[in-house]
C-alpha cells in the first residue's frame, strides 16, 4: 500500500492537484469497507473454484503453447500444432497481460505436477486489471463516496459474471484504456500514449477512444510538446506491438479475420438494391462532432463522451458480452459523479444485460414457464428473448442519454462554447490595468485571451475606433475619423450577453475561438452605456480616485449591479512611492455573503497575513483589508481549496501571482468558476479597482 | 476499534470533553514529513543544500532549540529551527529566508493534514448535546489557531489553551487547570481528555482525575502503567457510537 502511494503521488505530481495524503487515506478506508471485502472474497472464490469453459478450451492451451514455444510466433505456432483458430482472437498486449502470472502458475504446476495453477494464475491476471479499474475510478472521481464507488463498480454483477464466471477477457483492454485516461488527466502523455498503444494491441476496438482522446488533448493543450509526446509514444509502441499483423500468418487468421469490424456494418438503411447507409459510423461521427464543437472539454465530459461512444456502439450492434463490459466503468464514472441512477437504472441494466447475454442462465425458460398461462401459445421463446433484448437496449439508450445530459450540464464551460467571457477594465490607471490583465492572461493562458480596446474615440490596438454613443447606437470610425459603420436602434432583447458580443464581434472581428476577452477602456468617463456595461461579465476599474468611493458604492448598489470593489492604499501615507519602505495594503469590498468567509479563513491560515474586516453601514458590503505579502505558492494553495472546479479551468498552476495581484486572481477566478459552473443565473460582477 | 482498558471505571456523561490537536485530530507524521520535504526542496533550490546536509542541520538545529527552550511552546517553533539551521550553515541573519522557510513549512503542512474521518461528526454530537469542548495543545498560539482555522473549527470550541499561554508544555497541570477555569469548571472528574501522547495527554490529565482516551494509529504506543489510558480508540466513528450510548443513557 505504501509503495502504491509512492507511485501514485510521483505519477500525479504534474496534475493540478496531485494525489496526496488525504487521497491516500480515503483509498485505505475504501479497502476496509465490507462492500470491498465481500466482492473480493467472491472473486477469489470464483478464481479458485470456478472453471470457465472458454478459458479451459481456448485461452489456457494457447497460453501454455506460447510459454512452451517461447520465442516463436504464438499464433502461427498454435495453429500449426493443431490448435483452434478461435482460441485467442487478441493481440500481443493481451498475451503480455496474462503471461507473467500464468507463467508463475505453470511453474507451480510443474513443481507439484498439477494442472491447476496456470488457470489460477490466468484468472488472477484478470483480477489485477479488474482492481485497476476500481483504483482508477477512485483516482479520477476524487470526491467519490465509498458506497457509490463500490456498489456501482466493484459489486457489479455484470463485471463479476462476465469476467470470473463466463471468463471473458475484455476487462483487460478497458482497464488499460482507463489507466490511459487517468494518465492524460495527470499530464503523463508519454505514459498515456504507451498505454493506449498496449490497449489497442489487446483489442483493436480500443481505437474507438483515440479520436476523442486526441480532441481532448488538442482542446486542452493545443499542438504543444505534450500532444506530440502522446502521439509519438502511441505510434512507436503501437508499431512495435502490432508486428504480428505483418509477420504472423496465424495472427491474421486468428485475430484480424475475426470480422469484429464487420459488426459495425450490421445496421443500415437500405437505399434501393445496392446502396446502404451505415448507422453506426454516423452515430459515432455525430458523437465526435458534439464534443469537437465545444470550446472547452472538461475532464468529466471527456470521460463521459468516451463512454457514450462505447454505449452508442453497444446500442446498435448485435449482442456482444464483451462490449457490455466496456461500458460499465464509464457508466460507473457517471453514476459516482452524478450520484444518479445507482440503484434503479444501473442495477436493472446490469441484471437485464446479464440475463440477456448468457443463455446458460436459462432465464428465458424461467420467464416463459411462469407467464405461459397469460399468453397464448403462439408467443415462443424467441419473442421473450427479443423482449429482454429490447429492454436491455432501451435501458442502454436511456442511460446514454442521461449520461449525455449530465455531461453537458456538468461541462461548466458549455455556456462559453459560443460566447466568450468578458473582463472589462476601465479607469485612469492604465498601467495597473495592464499589470492586472497580464497576470490574468498568464493564469488562463495566452492563447485563450483576446484583447480589445473599446473606448470613446480611443484606438484599438490594431484596429479601428469604436464608439458607443448611447444605449442604442454603435459606430465605428477609422483612424482618420471617418465613419465606417453605424448601427442604430440596436435592440438587446433575446440574450443580452450574446448580443453584445455579436455586435463587438461584427465590428471588430473578435475571433470566435477566444475563450476570454479582455476589453480595455483607458478613459475615466463612462463609455459603455449602462445597459451594455451590465452585460459584461466582470468589470475592473483602476483609478486613483479614492475619494468618490462611497458615492460609487452607493450608486452601484442602487443600480442593482452586484459590485465588487478593490483598491490599494499606502500603509504609511507620509512615505513617497519611490521610498524603499513604501508599502501598500490591499482593500476589497465584497457583497455580504460572497466569498469573504472563506477568503478570511484561508488567508489567515495558509498565508498568515493580516486581514481586517469591517461591515460597512447598511450591512450590504464587507470591507476586507489585506496587509502583508502572500507568495504565489500561498495563492495557489488557497485557490485549490477555495475553487473546487479549479481543475476544469485548465489554468497553469505556476502562473499564480504573488501579492495583491494574486488576491485579484483568486477573486476573479472563483467568480468565473462559480458563474460557469452554476446553472442558475448569477448576477454580473463588477470588480472595481480604484 | 474502541477498547475500554480500565474495567474498574464507570464512564459517565462527560461534563466536558478536551482535545489535544496534533496527532489527535489529524495524523501528524505525514504532514510533517511533506512539509519538511517542501522546505528541503526550497533550500536545495535557493542554497544548493544537499539532502543529507539539510536534514542533518535541521535535526541538529531542532535538538539545540529543544534543549535550550526545554518543554515550552517555543521549543517547537519551526521559525527558530530554521533560523538556527541557517546560522549553523554560516549565514548570519537571513531573516527573510527563515520566514520564507517557515511559511513554506506550514503551508505544506496544512494542505497535508486532513482531519481524521468523522471528527466533525463527533464534535457535532458533543455540541448538539451541549457538552463543552476545549482544545489543550502544545506549541505557539499563532500556528495552532491557524491550524484550527484551516480545519474550519475556529468557532467550534468553547475554550482553547496553548502551552504558549501557560508557559509550559503538557503534562504541566497548569494547562489543564487553565482550561478548567476557562470553562468555569472546578475539577477534572467526569471530564474526558482525548489525546495521542501517553505522557502529555494521558498522564497529565489522569493525575488530575480526568477520564482518558488515547487515539491510536500507526506509530502510536499505547500508554502503560501510570500512563495507561482508560479507553483506546482508532476511529472517531467508534468513539461517536460509544459516546452516543453514554449520552442517551
Ligand atoms: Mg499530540
Amino acid at each position: 500500500m505504501t509503495v502504491l502511494f509512492g507511485v501514485l503521488s510521483k505519477l500525479s505530481n504534474k496534475a493540478y492537484t496531485p494525489y496526496g495524503i488525504a487521497e491516500d487515506r480515503n483509498l485505505k478506508i475504501l479497502h476496509t469497507d465490507n462492500l470491498f471485502v465481500i466482492p473480493l472474497v467472491i472473486r477469489i472464490y470464483l478464481i479458485l473454484f470456478f472453471t470457465s469453459d472458454i478459458q479451459i478450451h481456448w485461452f489456457i492451451p494457447f497460453i501454455r503453447n506460447t510459454i512452451s514455444q517461447f520465442g516463436n510466433d504464438p499464433w502461427s505456432s498454435f495453429i500449426q500444432s493443431g490448435g483452434s483458430d478461435l482460441a485467442f482472437p487478441y493481440g500481443i498486449g493481451m498475451l503480455g497481460a496474462f503471461l507473467p502470472i500464468s507463467f508463475i502458475g505453470l511453474c507451480v504446476d510443474k513443481l507439484f505436477s498439477t494442472n491447476l495453477f496456470i488457470l489460477i494464475g490466468f484468472k488472477l491476471s484478470l483480477l489485477v486489471f479488474d482492481y485497476s479499474i476500481l483504483l482508477v475510478l477512485a483516482l479520477i472521481t476524487k470526491k467519490y463516496s465509498n458506497l457509490h464507488l463500490l456498489l456501482v463498480y466493484w459489486c457489479s454483477p455484470l463485471i463479476i459474471y462476465t469476467t470470473y464466471i463466463h471468463g471473458q477477457l475484455d476487462i483487460v483492454p478497458i482497464s488499460l484504456l482507463f489507466i490511459c485516461l487517468c494518465m492524460i488527466q495527470w499530464k503523463r502523455f508519454g505514459f498515456a500514449g504507451s498505454l493506449l498503444a498496449i490497449a489497442v494491441s489487446t483489442k483493436f476496438s480500443m481505437l474507438i477512444a483515440l479520436p476523442l482522446i486526441l480532441i481532448f488533448i488538442y482542446k486542452s493543450e493545443k499542438f504543444n510538446a505534450n500532444t506530440f509526446t502522446f502521439i509519438k509514444y502511441l505510434m512507436i509502441l503501437g508499431a512495435i506491438l502490432n508486428w504480428p499483423i505483418v509477420l504472423s500468418s496465424g495472427f491474421v487468421e486468428m485475430v484480424v479475420e475475426t470480422k469484429e469490424i464487420s459488426k459495425l456494418y450490421t445496421l443500415y438503411l437500405s437505399y434501393g438494391e445496392n446502396l446502404k447507409v451505415y448507422i453506426i459510423p454516423i452515430i459515432y461521427t455525430l458523437c465526435l462532432y458534439q464534443v469537437w464543437r465545444l470550446k472547452i472539454v472538461t475532464k468529466d465530459l471527456f470521460i463521459i463522451a468516451t463512454g457514450i461512444s462505447f454505449f452508442s456502439l453497444l446500442i446498435f450492434i448485435p449482442p456482444q458480452p464483451g462490449w457490455l463490459l466496456w461500458v460499465i466503468p464509464f457508466l460507473s464514472f457517471y453514476q459516482i459523479q452524478s450520484k444518479k441512477d445507482i440503484l434503479v437504472l444501473g442495477l436493472l441494466f446490469n441484471i437485464i444485460a446479464l440475463f440477456n447475454n448468457f443463455s446458460d442462465l436459462d432465464f428465458n425458460n424461467l420467464l416463459w414457464n411462469s407467464t405461459s398461462n397469460l399468453y397464448n401459445n403462439e408467443i415462443d421463446i424467441s419473442t421473450t428473448k427479443n423482449l429482454i433484448f429490447t429492454s436491455q437496449q432501451g435501458l442502454a439508450i436511456l442511460l446514454a442519454i442521461r449520461m449525455y445530459l449530465y455531461g453537458i450540464q456538468r461541462n461548466s464551460f458549455y455556456k462559453l462554447s459560443d460566447k466568450p467571457y468578458a473582463i472589462y477594465f476601465e479607469g485612469n490607471d492604465s498601467s495597473r490595468s495592464v499589470e492586472c490583465a497580464l497576470s490574468i492572461e498568464k493564469l488562463l493562458g495566452k492563447d485563450k485571451i483576446k484583447y480589445e480596446k473599446v473606448s470613446n474615440f480611443s484606438y484599438l490596438i490594431n484596429g479601428p475606433y469604436l464608439r458607443y454613443d448611447d444605449e442604442n447606437t454603435i459606430s465605428q470610425i477609422d483612424h482618420q475619423g471617418n465613419l465606417l459603420f453605424i448601427k442604430e436602434k440596436v435592440k438587446y432583447v433575446l440574450n443580452p450577453r450574446t448580443n453584445i458580443f455579436k455586435i463587438i464581434r461584427d465590428l471588430i472581428g473578435i475571433e470566435k475561438k477566444s475563450r476570454y476577452i479582455i476589453l480595455f477602456n483607458d478613459t475615466k468617463s463612462k463609455v459603455l452605456p449602462f445597459s451594455l456595461k451590465k452585460k459584461i461579465n466582470t468589470t475592473i476599474v483602476f483609478s486613483s480616485d479614492i475619494k468618490s468611493l462611497a458615492s460609487k458604492i452607493n450608486n452601484s448598489y442602487n443600480s442593482g449591479i452586484n459590485t465588487l470593489w478593490a483598491y490599494l492604499e499606502p500603509i504609511n501615507i507620509n512615505l513617497k512611492e519611490s521610498n524603499a519602505n513604501y508599502k501598500q495594503r490591499f482593500i476589497t469590498i465584497l457583497p455580504m455573503g460572497f466569498l469573504h468567509d472563506q477568503l478570511l479563513r484561508l488567508f489567515i491560515s495558509v498565508s498568515s497575513i493580516h486581514i481586517d474586516t469591517e461591515i460597512l453601514p447598511g450591512n450590504q458590503f464587507l470591507k476586507m483589508t489585506f496587509e502583508g505579502y502572500s507568495t504565489k505558492e500561498d495563492i495557489s494553495e488557497i485557490a485549490n481549496v477555495l475553487i473546487p472546479q479549479i481543475e476544469d479551468l485548465s489554468i497553469d498552476k505556476a502562473m499564480w501571482s504573488s501579492g495583491y495581484l494574486g488576491i485579484i486572481q483568486i477573486i476573479l477566478l472563483s467568480y468565473i468558476a462559480e458563474e460557469m459552473q452554476d446553472n442558475k443565473e448569477i448576477k454580473d460582477l463588477n470588480l472595481e479597482l480604484i | 476499534m474502541l477498547t475500554k482498558l480500565n474495567n474498574d471505571l464507570n464512564i459517565d456523561y462527560p461534563r466536558a470533553v478536551l482535545f489535544d490537536t496534533d496527532n489527535t485530530l489529524y495524523e501528524y507524521a505525514p504532514a510533517n514529513n511533506a512539509a519538511i520535504e517542501a522546505v528541503y526542496l526550497k533550500a536545495n533550490n535557493l542554497l544548493g543544500l544537499k539532502r543529507n546536509t539539510f536534514f542533518n542541520l535541521y535535526n541538529k538545529a531542532r535538538l539545540q532549540i529543544k534543549k535550550d527552550l526545554n518543554k515550552t511552546a517555543s521549543s517547537h517553533s519551526r521559525l527558530l529551527y530554521f533560523q538556527r539551521m541557517i546560522e549553523l550553515l554560516g549565514y548570519n541573519a537571513k531573516l527573510l529566508l527563515a520566514l520564507d522557510f517557515e511559511q513554506t513549512f506550514w503551508r505544506t503542512f496544512l494542505s497535508n493534514a486532513p482531519l481524521f474521518p468523522n471528527v466533525y461528526k463527533f464534535l457535532n454530537l458533543l455540541k448538539e448535546s451541549d457538552i463543552p469542548i476545549g482544545v489543550i495543545t502544545d506549541l505557539t498560539a499563532q500556528i495552532q489557531l491557524r491550524k484550527l482555522t484551516y480545519f474550519g473549527l475556529e468557532d467550534t470550541f468553547d475554550a482553547i489553551v496553548t502551552s504558549e499561554e501557560v508557559g509550559a508544555d503538557k503534562p504541566d497541570p497548569k494547562n489543564f487547570t487553565l482550561m478548567l477555569s476557562k470553562l468555569k469548571l472546578s475539577s477534572m472528574t467526569n471530564i474526558w481528555m482525548i489525546g495521542d501522547n501517553p505522557t502529555s495527554d494521558i498522564l497529565g490529565s489522569k493525575k488530575l482525575g480526568a477520564t482518558t482516551f488515547q487515539k491510536i494509529h500507526r506509530g502510536i504506543k499505547i500508554g502503560e502503567g501510570e500512563k495507561s489510558p482508560d479507553v483506546i480508540f482508532s476511529s472517531y466513528k467508534d468513539l461517536e457510537t460509544f459516546t452516543r450510548v453514554i449520552i442517551s443513557n
